[in-house]
Parts: structure tokens; C-alpha cells; sequence
């Protein structure tokens, strides 16, 4: 047994630089980023990858946002695609690039596949900037301001309020069990049998503090509260930077499907 | 078992968009039923950031497999009920947010794998709710969701990707290749569900109201 989560990076780590992408109201930033992340992922020609490759760069380079927290974040999802495309110049299309006795490499193939990696770079770039040039909860009150459900808006809240409290919990459990002798890396009905108690037992101390909380939210007016409407106050600007990225969303698809 | 940005055609993704939409409305209209919706909630979150940390737990498996994640599906259709499919969208999008795991344009897809087992689940616990108590009953429910949940989350996961493959790929080969993959997958949906079999009768014998039923005797 082993618990292969990571902490990962805390989004808010950057939220406090100064950019143009900062400065964008975050309900204007998240309807005009989601635009091109859309036409990103509707871009079916090879011809339009150095135009998404381009807007990417030029955005992520005004969001001052450091290059090799980029690179971390590309590392995983670009390792599981290029486990699924890596094959797709050998299998797919009719024109031959390069071969090598059985071996052939094909043109179609070979551009699907770029296709897929440099799509991939350009969202998970995209969204990075997203929701790394803000807090993480300014975000989800400018989702709920974009009409994203309240009780889904108040669960990510809490979830991501209590996710690492939960992990540090269930790290104490783990060396808890060990000290007393669990050896959780055999297979072994006996050591599933306590893998599912830890993890009953994780669930019991969570469902015991979410009644706890639930009452004290309760005392603090949970579900009464207006929503609050002052924590965004957009300017001319940040309707011109969404206007401007709509409309480069709009031409890419346009001249993606038209030309 | 996320499917990343980029990969998926715009209708596939689309589609599965909408399609998690509706899934979505569907479940919160049915928590709004409820007396008090919002009572529930700080249990679901609460819920939903356990399972987000019991999923990156590693199980052994028998040779010559190593070790595999927990999926949880099933177990979060039986525990969380109509807040399941909420639930496992707000894993991902946490997951997409914070960790930059999964995708963004890929959510609604992601959210099918997960999210159908888990309402399937749901739908074969409540079927057998009534008889909890009785001999092997737990064990034999719990075995069900959580082979089920690996399975069926295999399955459509492997339909996504196999099949938004280029056209000029040979379909029998597609057709051939999903079911092995999906049969790979049976030593991870048997040893999931033996641990789902465990800890319906934990929860069961410790701490019944988890699971939405009363205490024996």
C-alpha cells in the first residue's frame, strides 16, 4: 500500500503577480480563455497548429506565469498522450514518409499526432493561465458569478478546503498501521481486508467532521447570505481583452472548417 | 483512467459535454427534492475529498501484476447516491485545476467513465438496500459495485479513445482490441471488488447511516 497522491503545486502560489492577465476581471478572464481553449479543441488541421502554438506563447508570456511550472504541469497529460498517439504514424494513412523494411511512417498519422500533442499544449497552457493567475476560491466565485450551480460552487469550496487536512489524516492512519506491523505491499485477502477498514475508517472521521462543520456553517448563516455581487467590477479593458480573444476564437474555427 | 486534453474529436467531446450536463441538472434536481438540499453538502464535499485521497492509494495485485489505484466508482454510487455524479465532476475538476490532471475540454467525458458506474451502483445498492443485513448479502453487493465500477469505467473509456480513432484503422481490430483491454482489466475489477465487498460490511457493522440504512437489530 502506498499513497501516490502529491500535493502537487498550490495554485494560489502565483495568484499575487502583477500582469495584464491579473489585472483581468476573473469572470471576463474565464468566458474569454474558455473561448479559445474551445476553438483550441475544435482545430482539426495541421495548418492552424502554429497560429494556437503562437497565441499560447504570446498569452502565457503577458502572464509572467514561470516557464518551468509549465513544464511540470505539461509532464503528466503529455506522457499518457504520447502513450496513445505514439503509434498513430505507424497505422494510420496512405503516404509514406520514411520506411524502413516493415516499418513505414505516414504522412496522415504523423500529423494527427502532432495535432493531438500541440493541442494538448496549447489547452493545458491555457488553462494554467486560467486559474493560476487568481486564487483558486476567487475562481469558483467568478464560475458562480458565470451562473455555475451554488451547490456544486459550495462543494468545490469545501472540498478543496478539507483535501489536504483529509491527506495529512490519512498519512497518520498509514504510519499508524505500520508501526503495528502492516505490511500493505503483498497481495492478500487479509491485507485488502485492512486496507478497507483504514479506508472505512477514513470515511466514518470525515462523514463525523462533515456534521460538525455543516453545524457550524449553519451558526454562521450558511444558506441565508446574498450572494455577494462587489467582488468583481469589470473595466473597458477586460471587455475588450474577451473581445478580442472571442473573436480570434471565432476566425480560428472559421478558418479551420472554411478554408 | 483520464482522458487528456487534445485527444478527442470536437463532436466526441461536445457530445459528452452535454450529455454530462443533463446527468448533472438530472442529479441536482433530484438533491433539490430533498428537505434540505443543502444539508448534505459539506458531506458530499467532505466525501468527495476522501475519495480524492483514497483513490491514489496503491493495492497489491497476484503476479505477475504489481499494484493498481482504487478506482472507487461503485463505492461512491453506494456511499454518495444522487450526489455521486456531482461529486466525481468536482474530483476532476479539482484534479484539472489544481493538479493539472485530466483536461478541461475533456471534463464531461472524464466524468461519464467515472460517473456511470458509480449511478449503476447506486441504482443496484438501492434494489438491494432492504436486505443488507442478511447473510452475504453485503459482501455480495459490495463485490458487485466495485467489479462493476472498474469494469464499466474501463469499457467506456476505451470506447472514447478507440473509438475516435482515424476511420482508415481497421474496425475489427478497433472492435478486438476494446474487449482485450477491457479484459486486462479483470484482476484490477476482481481485487477492487473484493475490497468493496469489505467495506460495505465495515460500514455496514460500524457506521450504517453512511451507507443510507439502519442499524441491525
Amino acid at each position: 500500500m502506498a499513497a501516490g497522491h502529491s500535493h502537487g503545486i498550490e495554485i494560489d502560489a502565483f495568484a499575487g503577480l502583477d500582469s495584464p492577465i491579473h489585472r483581468w476581471d476573473g469572470r471576463f478572464k474565464i468566458a474569454g480563455l474558455l473561448g479559445l481553449i474551445v476553438a483550441f479543441a475544435s482545430v482539426q488541421t495541421i495548418r492552424s497548429l502554429p497560429f494556437l502554438i503562437l497565441i499560447t506563447v504570446t498569452i502565457y508570456a503577458l502572464s509572467h506565469l514561470p516557464w518551468h511550472i509549465l513544464r511540470h504541469r505539461l509532464a503528466i497529460p503529455g506522457l499518457v498522450v504520447s502513450a496513445l498517439v505514439i503509434f498513430l504514424p505507424f497505422i494510420s494513412g496512405e503516404t509514406v514518409l520514411f520506411s524502413a523494411g516493415p516499418i513505414q511512417i505516414r504522412q496522415e498519422g504523423l500529423f494527427l499526432a502532432l495535432l493531438i500533442a500541440g493541442r494538448l499544449f496549447c489547452i493545458v497552457t491555457l488553462a494554467f493561465v486560467m486559474f493560476g493567475t487568481d486564487t483558486f476560491v476567487r475562481t469558483i466565485h467568478a464560475l458562480r458569478a458565470l451562473k455555475f450551480p451554488d451547490i456544486m460552487a459550495d462543494m468545490v469550496i469545501l472540498t478543496y478546503r478539507y483535501l489536504f487536512e483529509i491527506s495529512a489524516f490519512f498519512a497518520q492512519m498509514q504510519t499508524a498501521a505500520r508501526l503495528r506491523g502492516f505490511q500493505g505491499n503483498t497481495f492478500s485477502m487479509s491485507n485488502i481486508g485492512t486496507l478497507a477498514s483504514l479506508i472505512g475508517h477514513l470515511f466514518i472521521r470525515s462523514y463525523e467532521k462533515s456534521e460538525r462543520v455543516y453545524k457550524a456553517m449553519v451558526l454562521r448563516g450558511y444558506g441565508y447570505q446574498a450572494v455577494r455581487q462587489d467582488l468583481f467590477a469589470a473595466t473597458r479593458d477586460d471587455v475588450l481583452k474577451t473581445a478580442v480573444c472571442l473573436l480570434i476564437a471565432i476566425l480560428l474555427i472559421a478558418s479551420d472548417y472554411l478554408i | 483512467m483520464h482522458i487528456p486534453d487534445g485527444i478527442l474529436p470536437p463532436l466526441v467531446w461536445g457530445g459528452a459535454t452535454v450529455v454530462t450536463g443533463a446527468i448533472t441538472a438530472y442529479s441536482l434536481h433530484k438533491i433539490n427534492q430533498e428537505e434540505d438540499p443543502r444539508a448534505a453538502v459539506p458531506k458530499a464535499a467532505m466525501m468527495t475529498a476522501a475519495f480524492f485521497v483514497a483513490s491514489s492509494i496503491f493495492f497489491p495485485l497476484p503476479p505477475p501484476m504489481t499494484s493498481a489505484h482504487l478506482i472507487l466508482a461503485g463505492t461512491m454510487g453506494v456511499i454518495l447516491g444522487w450526489y455521486a455524479f456531482p461529486s466525481i465532476l468536482i474530483g476532476l475538476i479539482l484534479q484539472s485545476i489544481v493538479f493539472g490532471h485530466g483536461g478541461i475540454t475533456t471534463l464531461g467525458a472524464n466524468a461519464l467513465i467515472m460517473g456511470i458506474p458509480a449511478l449503476l451502483s447506486f441504482a443496484l445498492f438501492q434494489t438491494t438496500k432492504k436486505r443488507i443485513h442478511q447473510d452475504r448479502i453485503p459482501h455480495i453487493v459490495g463485490f458487485l459495485s466495485g467489479f462493476l465500477g472498474v469494469v464499466v469505467a474501463a469499457c467506456i473509456f476505451y470506447l472514447f479513445i478507440i473509438g475516435t480513432l482515424p476511420a482508415d484503422i481497421d474496425r475489427t481490430a478497433e472492435i478486438n482490441a476494446t474487449i482485450l483491454l477491457c479484459l486486462s482489466h479483470l484482476p484490477v475489477a476482481i481485487a477492487e471488488g473484493i475490497f468493496t465487498a469489505y467495506l460495505v460490511n465495515y460500514l455496514r457493522q460500524t457506521r450504517p447511516a453512511l451507507i443510507g440504512v439502519q442499524l441491525e437489530g
